[in-house]
């Protein structure tokens, strides 16, 4: 389908500046020509053109019904309607106004355009990341599915990757998914051959079945075949758009070129469309098959899978179908205690997000709200001095609703001034989120300024002009009755006092209630910040290494190769120790094994087994880490393959399995009594490592001698993280460590070079966000309640200054005046404390998840916050208050 | 009656478009033939006038979907219109061959 292009939305608003006669012509010119432009110019220039156009098409038809002796008179032609007349006439007096007062329209404007750029903002992120569509087709019928273990495997993971065979039978197995697709993430390959320079490349492994599965068809050339998904197929690639454009030009001709990969002849048989991606982060640079056959017992919980619904089937049947596979597969004895669910893939995806994004949401529109009551004080105040003029109108014949439409008209100009702040200042907030850490939240990289978030943005004008707009409006109309016709100055009229009042109680409740909800997350943020991994972060570098099969067939030859590797990174100076792992922290890779305890009885079919998050380790690599082994003993040069299979646990695995007793000597083992590996004791117990995320949940966690996979798990993991600590320089020593693993194997891809100290902060970046943005708010809302609680108090002293001035001159003490002006301030600000507090205390409770450490209830928060707040809302009552003091009783006199 | 500048080339354009034409088509040409641009307000203020003064007449067509379905306003030129440019570019065309000796020597003796 290819549609002409056309305008951003938001341009062919402003065509509604063009005259209706014309409207049509024009505008169909105009896109006319921005669809020819499109093809031969940048968008941005086609877009340029537009306006210009539009704007100068506005101008010069606007001029020649104004003065129809510029041009020619069309016959007939209607004299401007009145409304238009009055409403121009209002402009230009909302114009003269701001003209009059630029400082309080600067700061009205510029408020309401903090308020409403941040809203467009947060409504950017949230359409980009939450509600625009997956990138496949019909999205809603695909489905995640996942294994669930059972409690009481120890292992207590709702959403574990399944085994190999589960996998590849689920299709099979079910009828109501038509389509199911493998997936497996986290490898790396060297890219050579190309002609470009050598770079590693994070690659995806699929199955054939996931472009049925996903309903995208590559952009150029084809996904795999089938034939290649199995051992020993063609070797091929279907690269990323992004790969393609940014390495090959976007040269068409790139399907059916060779190239290298990891030593590896491979045909780039498919380009993918822009925007495709599996795992929702960017940098993935090709998917390639993942030939997984049922003969890979060994396999482990690895591979994540995408179901598509069969035609006339809803989740409802899935679901039950699903509880009847389990059934099965349970009295089978193929699973032990874990069970397939299935979840919507836009949830699975995405779900995390919506919870932080929520609450985001509602902080950035109880900010908007506050900017409204704040704008509405500012104008009611303002109002009231030009009450003299709304009487003097009202007796010239002005009618009410011709009087409230002017004000109405004033405060319109107002937002518009604020709207235009508003759209640069919500187009830097929004690269300002993504640049704070675009892995913050899935899609987040490829959020932009949507013409939703503008839309939005516009909604929120009309509405902010009409809340902040027509209270003082209506306040001042009942006050200027054709009655009160002196032009007197400001009084404290009792209903606009009373409505000043309850705006700065808003305001106040509003922000101490935001106040402290941003409080409870700066606490948690630094809980988390300082919380202990479980091994030492700092100086910590690590990199990936996948050992093909292809050039190391066989297995035995994988530790050595790695070992080689790690001889090399330990004599690179400044590095003080070096091992390798098959899973370190915060790394991608998570294989989890079912495995039976050794002097407990044989679990039945239906009982659940027991499982582990399972890791392979080089020697020295808890010394590497700095893991101290609590109980036992490490892993030596003699637990080699041959020798007694030995493994050490975390201590959540001998707190759950072996609880009140000394977990070392204690033996389990994988597979089943006849056919499974041997026992394997255990020597050590080392504290829990932080898997990914502070405050997640530890699970059971073994570390086995990499030497013995093939004995205990008949399997060597060919993806390893290689870790080592850099003694004296921190920086990552980058080029040092390719040409290292270079000089050992120029086809061998150092993967995700990393120093840890980043990714331990990286791990951190959505509890980052939310708290710098709600940081922000909190900070937004509380200068907004201090300028409202300022201009009451100050708006009063000038109420009342010929008052003061008696008292003063009647012997009234400075301090004694200081205090009846400051309780006039303290009484809405005291109120809107105690009003906050609560509706926090009410409303912390939603994002008690998103806390770290930090209760709810916080109390240290909810007091320091009150408190902070009471002194810097006496703080600015004090200003207008000092000024009062210094009123002399000649000033106060001659004011009348 | 004399033509104005916009005239003269908004007769031009009309004419390369064999008479006929819409008012996008028309600031293409001017666009591609002349590098200036119109736009549609100006466009039309003068065509407007054209029709005043009985050179061109114009009618509501048909929209296209390049523009979004509006409809277009097309204009032909009339057989007043066509003399008035020809007559004009018929006079252009006399001073340029006239002036062609004096304006070669002195552009051609300056470089």
């Amino acid at each position: 389908m290819n549609r002409a292009p056309r305008p951003p939305l938001y341009l062919r608003l402003l065509a509604r500046l063009l005259p209706a006669r014309d409207r049509e012509f024009i505008v169909g010119d105009l896109d006319e020509r921005f669809s020819r432009d499109s093809q031969r110019m940048p968008v941005s220039r086609a877009r340029l053109r537009y306006v210009r156009d539009l704007l100068a098409s506005a101008i010069v038809r606007a001029a020649i019904r104004l003065r129809p002796g510029l041009g020619r008179t069309p016959r007939g032609q209607l004299q401007r309607p009145q409304v238009l007349e009055d409403f121009l006439q209002d402009v230009r007096l909302g114009l003269r106004q701001i003209r009059r007062s630029p400082g309080f329209a600067g700061v009205a404007a510029l408020t309401l355009a903090l308020a409403l750029g941040a809203t467009a903002s947060v409504f950017g992120v949230l359409e980009g990341v939450l509600l625009r569509p997956l990138p496949y087709s019909q999205p809603d019928r695909l489905v995640a599915i996942w294994q669930r273990f059972l409690p009481e495997s120890g292992y207590d993971s709702p959403k574990a990757t399944l085994t190999g065979p589960e996998a590849l039978d689920l299709e099979e197995a079910t009828e109501t998914l038509s389509s199911v697709g493998i997936i497996q993430g986290g490898a790396a390959v060297a890219l050579t051959g190309d002609g470009a320079d050598a770079r590693e490349l994070s690659v995806w492994l699929g199955s054939a079945s996931l472009r049925p599965t996903l309903g995208v068809d590559p952009l150029l050339g084809r996904w795999f075949t089938s034939d290649e998904d199995v051992p020993g197929g063609a070797a091929v690639a279907v690269i990323t758009h992004s790969l393609w454009s940014e390495r090959y030009g976007a040269d068409p001709d790139v399907v059916g070129r060779v190239v290298m990969m990891s030593g590896t002849p491979t045909e780039l048989v498919g380009v993918l469309p822009a925007g495709f991606t599996l795992g929702l982060w960017r940098d993935v640079g090709a998917y390639l098959p993942l030939r997984l056959t049922r003969a890979s017992i060994a396999s482990g919980h690895a591979y994540g899978v995408v179901g598509r619904l069969a035609p006339g089937y809803e989740r409802a049947d899935l679901d039950a179908e699903l509880g009847v596979v389990n059934e099965r597969w349970m009295q089978e004895g193929r699973s032990h205690g874990d069970e397939l669910w299935a979840q919507p893939l836009k949830e699975d995806r995405l779900g995390g997000a919506a919870e932080p994004l929520a609450l985001i949401t509602v902080a950035v529109g109880l900010v908007l709200l506050v900017a409204c009551v704040n704008m509405a004080g500012l104008l009611l105040a303002r109002g009231e001095r030009r009450q003299g003029e709304v009487a003097i109108r009202t007796a010239l014949g002005a009618s009410r609703w011709r009087v409230v439409r002017q004000l109405l008209t004033e405060s319109s100009v107002l937002a518009v001034g604020g709207l235009l702040l508003a759209i640069p200042l919500a187009w830097l907030a929004t690269r300002a989120v993504i640049d704070l850490d675009p892995t913050a939240l899935p899609r987040l990289g490829d959020v932009a300024l949507g013409r939703r978030a503008l839309a939005v943005t516009a909604a929120g004008t009309v509405l902010t002009t009409l809340l902040f707009g027509l209270a003082p409006a209506l306040v001042m109309l009942r006050k200027a009755g054709p009655t009160s016709g002196s032009a007197r100055g400001p009084t404290s009229g009792r209903a606009a006092g009373r409505l000043r009042g309850l705006l700065v109680t808003t305001e106040v409740t509003v922000s101490m209630a935001v106040v402290i909800i941003a409080g409870l997350l700066v606490r948690s943020f630094w809980e988390r910040a300082s919380a202990d991994p479980g091994f030492r972060v700092e100086s910590l570098v690590a990199f990936d290494l996948t050992l093909s099969a292809e050039r190391y067939p066989d297995d035995p030859s994988v530790p050595v190769a790695v070992e080689n590797v790690l001889d090399r990174v330990r004599s690179l100076p400044g590095v003080s120790s070096a091992s390798a792992a098959s899973a370190v922290p915060f790394g991608q890779h998570m294989l989890v094994f079912p495995f039976r305890l050794d002097g407990q009885l044989p679990r039945g079919a239906n009982e659940p087994a027991r499982a582990a998050v399972t890791n392979f380790v080089m020697p020295g690599y808890f010394t590497t880490m700095e893991v101290p082994v609590k109980n036992g003993r490490g892993l030596t040069e003699s637990d080699r393959a041959g020798a007694t299979a030995v493994g050490i646990i975390n201590e959540t695995m001998a707190d759950t399995f072996w609880p009140g007793e000394s977990a070392v000597g204690r033996r389990w083992a994988y597979g089943s009594e006849d056919t499974g590996g041997p026992w394997i004791t255990v020597v050590g117990v080392v504290p829990d490592q932080l898997r990914g995320n502070v405050g997640e949940d530890a699970f059971p966690q073994v570390y086995l001698p990499q030497s013995q996979s093939e004995q205990v798990i008949q399997r060597t993991a060919r993806s390893v993280t290689v870790v080592f600590r850099a003694a004296t320089d921190p920086s990552l020593p980058a080029p040092a460590i390719r040409a290292t693993v270079r000089e050992f194997d120029a086809a061998l891809p150092v993967g995700n070079l990393r120093l840890m100290t980043d990714v331990f902060s990286r791990s951190m970046a959505r509890p980052r966000l939310i708290t710098y943005l709600l940081g922000v708010f909190a900070g937004i809302t509380l200068m907004l309640a201090l300028v409202g609680l300022y201009g009451v108090v100050s708006y009063s002293v000038m109420g009342r200054t010929r008052e003061i001035g008696v008292r003063a001159a009647l012997g009234a003490t400075r301090i004694r005046i200081l205090r009846m002006i400051v309780a006039e301030g303290a009484a809405p600000l005291v109120l809107g404390i105690v009003l906050g507090v609560a509706a926090g205390w009410y409303s912390a409770r939603f994002v008690g998840d998103l806390l770290y450490v930090v209760s709810a209830s916080d109390p240290a928060t909810f007091v320091t916050g009150a408190l902070a707040f009471f002194a810097v809302g006496i703080g600015a009552t004090l200003v207008p208050a000092l000024r009062a003091t210094g009123i002399a009783p000649t000033v106060a006199l001659r004011e009348e | 009656m004399a033509l104005g500048k916009l005239e003269q080339v908004i007769l031009l354009a009309l004419a390369h478009l064999g008479g006929e034409g819409h008012g996008a088509q028309i600031a293409a040409v001017i666009e591609e033939q002349t590098g200036r641009t119109a736009s549609p307000g100006g466009l039309y203020t003068v065509l407007d006038r054209l029709q005043d003064k009985g050179y061109v007449e114009g009618w509501i067509g048909d929209g296209t979907p390049e523009r979004g379905g509006r409809r277009r306003k097309v204009y032909r030129m009339l057989p007043a219109g066509a003399r008035a440019i020809r007559s004009w570019y018929d006079g252009i065309r006399q001073l340029g061959d006239s002036a062609r000796a004096c304006m070669d020597a002195l552009a051609d003796g300056a470089g």
